[in-house]
């Protein structure tokens, strides 16, 4: 057997995963964003705190506001702060890093550009994310706080409707805390999202 | 010349997610090169002179891709690649130690001797996907090479 041949063999074993299908429906249909969240302390980006403010900061170049996170548990005060490449990070009321990440969006013409504060602003103000705090699963949406832990006692999925205000959100939560969302219907593992 | 989508996906998917898996060593990142990749497909009004030329884009442009991954700080829960390694069924035993091997290179070898071995692509065909020098090219296979057969022996020919 030639290196080509047996490189050929070896690799061929690795694949896409099972669930795994691209979407060219959705991709033709509308913009789309991608984020990534870096969490680097148990805190989750949710809720904009009300009369949250803006200011620029000039030394960096990017755009500061205020918002609440969970941290530990608990909503507390902390700054997002945006630069101009897309990328933002969260700092606690001591300066302390406690989370960032970044994100660009598709443009209709295939082209990437960083998104903007407004846009980071948004998504982290309406995401659904889950935590363990002392042992227990919670959904964390905006201010609300929703204790999954006795929902999987016969199987490994939860399926909730959160309704803010005139929208709602379908949202599939694992026992692993991993999570799916939709506003039109609740993803089935397995079928729309892959799971370990 | 202009192929359907849906024609590239069933022909490439695989591929591009081998190259860009080949760079970013991690399913999930994988996944979203080739999404990305065949998203950017249909969004560009480029000509393509043949259905070779429109593979060798695709995999530039998830080359590309993949190494932006990389050079940001952006963060997810990653399942290890051992993990994933180890949760692979190779045809033969020494299948992945060798691709663990290729997979422990340095990531510009890693896609050097992924579309020489992998792909078939020549020397000169490498060059122009990756957009740099036949002679880098040369330089990248030859040093991607020395380490594999120091790290697999045996099981590694000297083809240079």
């Amino acid at each position: 057997m030639t290196n080509r041949e047996n490189y050929h063999r070896a690799f061929s074993a690795l694949h896409t995963s099972d669930g795994f299908k691209v979407d060219l429906e959705e991709t033709k249909m509308r913009q789309t964003f991608r984020f990534r969240n870096a969490v680097t302390a148990a805190c989750v980006i949710l809720a904009l705190a009300a009369g949250g403010t803006t200011a620029y900061a000039a030394n960096i170049g990017g755009i500061q506001r205020t918002i609440q996170v969970w941290l530990h548990g608990d909503q507390t005060d902390a700054v997002l702060t945006v630069d101009n490449g897309g990328s933002y990070t969260i700092t606690d009321e001591s300066g302390e890093n406690i989370g960032g990440g970044g994100g660009v969006a598709l443009e209709a013409d295939g082209t990437e550009r960083p998104l903007t504060a407004d846009e980071i602003y948004d998504h982290l103000t309406n995401e659904v994310t889950t935590d363990t705090i002392d042992g227990h699963l919670y959904l964390l949406y905006k201010d609300q706080k929703l204790d999954l832990s006795d929902k999987f006692s016969d199987k490994d999925a939860f399926y909730v409707t959160l309704q803010d205000d005139d929208k709602e959100l379908y949202v599939t939560v694992m026992k692993d805390g991993s999570l799916a969302s939709s506003p039109d219907r609740y993803m089935v593992p397995g079928v729309d999202f892959t799971t370990n | 010349m202009r192929l359907s989508a849906e024609y590239l996906v069933q022909q490439y998917q695989e591929n591009l997610y081998l190259a860009s898996f080949s760079i970013c060593r991690n399913q999930q990142d994988a996944e979203d090169v080739v999404q990305d990749t065949f998203l950017k497909y249909l969004h560009t009004s480029k000509d393509f002179e043949s259905e070779e030329h429109i593979k060798a884009w695709l995999i530039r442009v998830a080359v590309n891709k993949s190494k932006n991954i990389l050079t940001t700080f952006w963060y997810r829960k990653k399942e290890s690649l051992e993990d994933y390694m180890n949760s692979i069924s190779f045809e033969e035993p020494g299948d992945q130690a060798l691709a663990e091997a290729v997979l422990s290179l340095p990531k510009s070898y890693r896609i050097v001797i992924h579309l020489y071995y992998y792909e078939d692509y020549s020397v000169a065909e490498i060059s122009q996907i990756l957009a740099i020098s036949e002679s880098a090219v040369k330089n990248r296979l030859l040093r991607g090479r020395r380490l594999l057969q120091t790290k697999l022996k045996e099981d590694w020919t000297n083809d240079e």
